[in-house]
């Protein structure tokens, strides 16, 4: 039996997260195998823990929504951190199972999505992306089914590039955080439909991960653009609870071990 | 009924324009059940759901409400509560505290000054669509204040 290795002996390289319209089949093939192999295990590893932290059950824990009470939180909306943290850790819990994988960002303001609607990727019988039971084992509450479902708006209907370059623009924090969830994540949420509509069950269905993904890349994008972190100074320290991080931990994501590519091509090096 | 009829609003029309944004907010938002689309309509009290989609129609955007039509709690988890027990309650907001709403609506506002179009009265459809299907929600649309804001 090994004991655990110090972290700071472990390989630090940054790991590129891609888009999912640019996966390869190789990629694609890593992130259903993780998604389907974290679906099999029933504890704290597992899909079906990981997906109840966001809207429960038990508890709610996802941090939606702008509303005056955040002024007992330290004046600032944790949507955004809160769910760079949630995303880390559920990477981290993928990667236990594939330790290549990365999670990958859909493009919602895309041609192409513009042109397909839900990725490819994410459809079809059998494919552990298309689809996962909710709450699997517990009682569920009134009206909802066994599985996720997807009820997907026609792809004309998507934010386009124009909409996400208005809100990438807006030089206050609060006010990019506000518009990037009310007019882009809502919606996008919306336009998926079926569980994704629903804050408590959204999480289990497994396109909730390259959705908010595609956030995440937002924020960072808006951190390059105006050269800030975002959240007031007065919050570094708020607990994103049930994660061992505070807003302070999640605001560049070089500390978390990722970044986001564009594009990225390769070729063999000298061996 | 056909969703909500503001009164009339007036505008600001001694700025002629000039300010570098306008906003509507919709205070105390509730997002308590389904998730749905507010689509906005300045001066359209016809507007419904085969209105189009353009400002010219009189269409100036959409609230886009992220809802918690299921719960996962016992009797009374989904009721909000009153507030913090008292100075020393660290508790979280509840998960349904209503929200504050801001949509953008500058080139709407904008428009109708142009047109020298002194008041505005708002009307929000709130549409909740399954499959291609819409349909309009009337009781989905609750808060208690709408704001018409300019910045300059």
């Amino acid at each position: 039996m090994s004991a655990n290795r110090p972290v700071d002996t472990l390989p630090t390289r940054l790991r590129l997260r891609p888009s999912v319209q640019q996966l390869t089949a190789q990629q694609l093939d890593d992130v259903r195998t993780a998604i389907g192999e974290m679906a099999k295990v029933d504890d704290d590893r597992g899909f079906q823990h990981l997906a109840s932290l966001h809207g429960g059950p038990p508890k709610s824990y996802c941090q939606h929504g702008y509303a005056d009470s955040w002024s007992r939180y330290h004046g600032a909306p944790l949507f955004l951190p809160w769910h760079r943290a949630y995303l880390h850790f559920f990477e981290l819990a993928m990667q236990d199972r594939v330790g290549e994988v990365m999670l990958a960002w859909w493009d919602w303001t895309s041609p192409q999505s513009h042109g397909e609607g839900i990725p490819s990727g994410f459809t079809g019988a059998g494919n552990p992306l298309a689809g996962q039971p909710i709450a699997k084992g517990q009682a569920r509450p009134k009206g909802v089914p066994q599985d996720t479902w997807r009820e997907p708006d026609v792809p004309g209907n998507l934010p386009d590039a124009g909409e996400l370059k208005a809100i990438i623009e807006l030089s206050s924090f609060m006010d990019f955080s506000t518009q990037l969830e009310q007019q882009l994540h809502n919606r996008i949420h919306g336009w998926v439909g079926g569980a994704m509509g629903s804050v408590p069950i959204a999480a289990f269905d497994p396109i909730f991960y390259a959705h908010h993904c595609m956030v995440d890349r937002i924020w960072r994008l808006w951190q390059l653009e105006h050269g800030q972190p975002g959240p007031p100074a007065a919050s570094s320290g708020t607990v994103l609870d049930p994660f061992p991080l505070k807003v302070e931990d999640v605001l560049n994501v070089g500390n978390l071990g990722y970044d986001y590519a564009g594009t990225t091509t390769a070729v063999g090096g000298t061996g | 009924m056909s969703g909500f009829k503001s009164q009339r609003i007036p505008l600001p029309v001694e700025s002629g324009g000039a300010f570098a944004r306008a906003d509507l907010r919709f205070l105390d938002l509730d997002h308590s059940r389904d998730t749905y689309e507010g689509r906005i309509f300045f001066n359209r009290p016809d507007a419904d759901l085969k209105t189009a989609t353009r400002l010219e129609e009189g269409y100036a955007g959409s609230l886009y409400v992220f809802g918690h039509p299921h719960c996962w709690g016992d009797v009374g988890h989904c009721a909000l509560p009153p507030g913090p027990l008292h100075g020393y309650d660290h508790r979280a907001p509840h998960h349904l505290v209503p929200q504050v709403h801001v949509v953008r609506v500058t080139e709407a506002i904008r428009g109708l000054l142009e047109r020298d179009v002194k008041t505005v009265t708002v009307s929000v459809l709130p549409i909740v669509r399954r499959g291609r299907r819409r349909r309009i929600a009337e009781d989905l649309l609750r808060f208690s204040r709408l704001e018409l804001v300019t910045y300059d």
